[in-house]
């Protein structure tokens, strides 16, 4: 296992490498100019332009400039924004707080309502339960994130008034308004992972349901809360915690619609806004942060799959 | 006949005809299929059956609900809403088919090329597991950024996020036919390396990579609706479902209708090939389908 560790940790390298080298080509990807770009409407003015050139080293060969950025981005120097002049990193973490607390509110109700519904529509017998089981999550895994989201404001917040429009406190100086504040936008983030993650589920406990220790589980009478519990669900919990774990991962960079919807200003809304003003040192900026953040998260599930399944031996 | 084809030529035949047949005893996937038939019929012959020309503005009967004129309404423009979902659906359906297509293309020709050439292996699959470290709609928001939004640069950005998920499903019968006895003995007779790709390991990955297909369109089609939602996707005023329901939502409390039927929409096929997805991952894989076997 713990080459396995090392081989993992080490094919990071190079994984971290070839995205650096993406996130950089972006700017120089982009039509025009990369100095024109950074300037946006300031370009027009000749001498900023070449001073902007040299100061960043533009008029370097296409590597130098990469170790250049590379040795300012380690440093944690992720640029400015175009639009405002303050550094990106400032305002990324401004914004990161919002994403992160839309992403576990949303895993958390999908894994409360998920794993239950799951495990019923494995254990159960009745065809009614199993009919309302596919015909929900088919439903949920159906249903665009921008239109269920939209529908929920319609509903909950134009007609019932239940939920208010735009209103997202920090969480420490009022808890309660905040999580009423961020509960539609969770539940319409939650509803397909939801889905996918009691398909799973079900899977996965229909497969152990199958063993021969749940047999014999069963056949020396024990009581089926204890078999179900303690036999199956224990054991059918790897594959759904990986899941939960992709999941995750998925949702940081998962949330751009939702947040749109929303209007939540966190990280997505940052990188559709740097999109529309056309920010791209912004953008690049953002990309960076949550795919390095993504493939992190990734590792640690990967990590957490061999913890928790001692049978797999990595070699 | 029999005779020339290849094994894997054979069991491919006999695994399409099977998993055609299991479909027409499905209900799920009978339901997927009439739905997706009827949703296809309709884009396919938009010109004949759409009311009025999508992009046409009755400016006195703007926010109309629905009525005998205007059967789902219309919007912020006048513009009939009924007409504009079925334009909709064909360029819905026309991205999401062509990004699925260029995705398989890629990603199947790179899987097989780097489960068959083993010194390709290496660089072919770090390559897509860097693609697969992007968070998909960010990647393809760049990727439009980079290329300039439309419906062409939108096929692009979901066919390049995809092309690792079929370069993987690919490599898979690739590695495992290329070890074959009878594959060397092919070989040995004289069969170019492209021979054996073609009929016998194509063969092999069309089924896994069909069924992998249908389950990806609906996600295709979500992709391109939610691009489209954002303003990066197909641009006005061609009719886009995605970017009907975000016009729409700067009218909500005045008029729900143009929000709420292009979303319903757009659900209706991604439901249908899901229906369809699914049922055909049951035939594949057996053991997952049915009830408690214990």
């Amino acid at each position: 296992m713990q080459t396995y560790i090392i081989k993992r940790l080490l094919f990071l390298i190079p994984v971290l490498f070839v995205v650096s080298v993406i996130v950089f080509s972006i700017i120089h990807l982009i039509p025009g100019d990369p100095a024109t770009v950074l300037l946006g409407t300031e370009a027009a003015d000749p001498g900023l332009l070449t001073r902007l050139k040299s100061s960043l080293g533009l008029d370097k060969p296409l590597h130098i400039q990469y170790a250049l950025w590379l040795g300012r981005v380690l440093k944690g120097d992720l640029g400015r924004s175009v639009r405002t002049g303050e550094p990106v990193l400032k305002l990324i973490l401004q914004r990161f707080p919002f994403t992160l607390e839309l992403a576990i509110y949303a895993l958390f109700l999908a894994v409360v309502v998920a794993i239950p519904m799951g495990t019923m529509a494995a254990t159960t017998s009745s065809k009614v339960v199993d009919i309302a089981f596919q015909t929900m999550t088919l439903f949920g895994l159906s249903t665009p994130a921008f239109w269920s989201g939209t529908m929920f404001i319609l509903l909950f917040s134009v007609h019932l008034g239940w939920f208010p429009i735009v209103n997202f406190p920090p969480f420490a100086a009022a808890p309660l308004k905040n999580l009423q504040g961020f509960f539609l936008p969770a539940l319409t983030v939650a509803i397909p992972n939801a889905a996918a993650m009691a398909r799973m589920a079900r899977a996965a406990v229909l497969e152990v349901s199958q063993q021969e220790y749940v047999k014999a589980a069963r056949a020396k009478g024990l009581p089926e809360k204890i078999v179900v519990f303690k036999h199956i669900l224990k054991n059918a919990m790897v594959p759904i915690i990986t899941l939960v774990g992709i999941i995750a991962g998925y949702l940081l960079g998962g949330t751009i619609i939702v947040e749109q919807v929303f209007a939540i200003p966190g990280l997505g809304r940052l990188s559709v806004e740097s999109v529309i003003q056309r920010d791209y040192p912004l953008l690049q900026a953002v990309v960076l942060f949550v795919t390095v953040g993504f493939v992190i998260v990734n590792l640690i599930v990967d990590l957490l799959y061999v913890f928790l399944n001692p049978k797999i031996r990595y070699g | 006949m029999d005779e020339a084809l290849t094994h894997e030529e054979r069991v491919f035949r006999t695994g399409a005809r099977r998993l055609l047949r299991g479909l027409l005893r499905n209900k799920k996937g009978l339901g997927g299929a009439a739905l997706l038939l009827a949703i296809f019929s309709i884009a396919f012959s938009a010109p004949l059956i759409a009311p009025y020309d999508p992009t046409t503005m009755h400016p006195a009967e703007r926010f109309s609900a629905p009525t005998s004129k205007f059967l789902l309404g219309t919007d912020f423009y006048g513009r009939d809403i009924l007409s504009r979902i079925i334009y909709g659906y064909r360029t819905s359906l026309y991205i999401a088919l062509s990004s699925v297509m260029l995705a398989v293309l890629l990603g199947g020709s790179l899987g097989v090329l780097a489960g068959y050439f083993h010194r390709l292996e290496t660089p072919i699959m770090r390559a897509m597991d860097v693609l697969f470290a992007f968070p998909v709609l960010l990647l393809a928001i760049t990727i439009v950024v980079i290329l300039g939004p439309g419906s062409l640069s939108t096929i692009l950005a979901i066919g390049i996020v995809y092309t690792p998920i079929f370069a993987r499903i690919a490599r898979a019968p690739a590695l495992a036919v290329k070890e074959e006895d009878y594959i060397e003995a092919a070989r040995a007779l004289g069969a170019s390396d492209w021979r054996v790709i073609a009929r016998h390991i194509l063969p092999n990955a069309a089924i896994p990579i069909f069924v992998q297909a249908t389950i990806e369109l609906a996600a295709a089609v979500i992709f391109e609706s939610s691009l489209s939602f954002l303003g990066l996707g197909t641009q006005p005023p061609q009719p886009s479902l995605g970017l009907m329901v975000s016009e729409g939502r700067g009218y909500l409390e005045l008029s729900p209708y143009a929000t709420v039927f292009p979303g319903a929409a757009i659900a209706l096929a991604v439901l249908g090939f899901n229906l369809l997805g699914d049922a055909l991952q049951d035939l594949l894989n057996p053991q997952l389908r049915g009830r408690r076997g214990g």
